[in-house]
C-alpha cells in the first residue's frame, strides 16, 4: 500500500490486490452487521453496541425511543458510507479482485469522509470482536486467528491515520 | 461574528427551559486525530477550540461539545453517533 496523500483537490492512495480483497471482505461483513441491528437483532452483540450505543445515559425510556426514531438512518448512512467504499473499488477496476493488480484509488472531500466514516465503524466493530467475542465466536477463534484480526485493525489504523492527515490538508489550503 | 456572553444567555432564556448539553466521550479506538477532525468538521470549530476539546475529552474521560435545546442535542449525538463517536445528551448542571 501507498498511504494515502494530498493530491491537488484530492487524495489518493494505492492498494495492492490482497488489501483491497480484505478490505472488501470486512466491508461486507460490516454491511451484514448493520443490516442486523437495524432488524432489531444482534443487539447482544459487542459490535452492534457499540455502533448504535444509547443516546441517555441515565434515562433508559429516553434511550429506547431516540434509539427506535434514529435506527433506520443511522444504519442506512452507515451502509452508504460502506458503499461508498466498495464504489470507489468498483469505480478504480479493483473489483473483482485480480490477483498482482494493484489499485490507484483518487477520493474528492465527500467520498473521503465517507471512507473515514466507515473505517473508523470496521475499527470499532473489529476491536468490539477483539475485546468481546460472542460465545460462538470466542469458541471458533484460534490464537492465530485473534493475530490475524489485531493485524486486520493496526493496518486499518494505518490507513485511516493517513486518511485524516491528508483530508486536513486539503482544508488547510 | 463570535458570540458574547450575553448572546449565550439570551440563547439559554430563548429554549425555555433549562439547557441540554452534548457530551462526548473517551473511547480507545478513535484517534485523537480523527476526534479533532469530527470537532472542526461537523461543528465548524476552529482547530486550536477542536483540538482543545478532543484533549479534554482523552485526558478526563468527556467533554461538553455543545449546549442548547433538547431537539438540538439529539441532532448532534445522533450525528456524533454517525461519526462512531460515544456521545449522549443530558440536561446542563445548573
Amino acid at each position: 500500500m501507498r498511504a494515502f496523500r494530498r493530491s491537488g483537490e484530492h487524495i489518493e492512495a494505492r492498494f495492492e490486490d490482497i488489501e483491497v480483497s480484505v478490505l472488501t471482505n470486512l466491508t461486507e461483513q460490516l454491511h451484514a452487521l448493520i443490516d442486523g441491528v437495524a432488524a432489531g437483532g444482534a443487539v447482544e452483540d459487542a459490535a452492534g453496541a457499540r455502533l448504535f450505543p444509547p443516546a441517555y445515559l441515565s434515562d433508559e425510556e429516553a434511550a429506547e425511543e431516540f434509539r427506535r426514531f434514529t435506527v433506520d438512518d443511522l444504519a442506512q448512512s452507515m451502509k452508504a458510507d460502506a458503499d461508498a467504499v466498495l464504489e470507489t473499488f468498483r469505480d478504480h477496476g479493483a473489483l473483482p479482485v485480480t490477483m498482482g493488480r494493484t489499485t490507484e484509488v483518487r477520493l474528492d472531500r465527500d467520498a473521503a469522509l465517507r471512507w473515514m466514516r466507515s473505517l473508523t465503524d470496521l475499527r470499532l466493530s473489529l476491536d468490539s470482536r477483539i475485546a468481546e467475542p460472542t460465545d460462538a465466536l470466542a469458541a471458533e477463534l484460534s490464537d492465530e486467528d485473534v493475530e490475524s484480526l489485531q493485524g486486520m485493525y493496526d493496518w486499518l489504523t494505518f490507513v485511516q491515520g493517513t486518511l485524516i492527515e491528508a483530508v486536513e490538508e486539503l482544508d488547510a489550503r | 461574528m463570535p458570540k458574547t456572553a450575553d448572546d449565550t444567555r439570551l440563547d439559554e432564556q430563548l429554549t425555555l427551559g433549562s439547557p441540554w448539553v452534548t457530551i462526548v466521550w473517551d473511547d480507545p479506538v478513535n484517534l485523537m486525530t480523527y476526534v479533532a477532525f469530527v470537532f472542526r468538521s461537523y461543528f465548524g470549530m476552529s482547530r486550536e477550540k477542536a483540538e482543545k476539546l478532543m484533549l479534554q475529552v482523552h485526558n478526563d474521560g468527556r467533554a461538553v461539545v455543545a449546549t442548547g435545546t433538547r431537539e438540538e442535542m439529539e441532532r448532534h449525538v445522533s450525528a456524533m453517533h454517525g461519526y462512531g463517536l460515544m456521545a449522549t445528551l443530558q440536561e446542563a448542571d445548573r
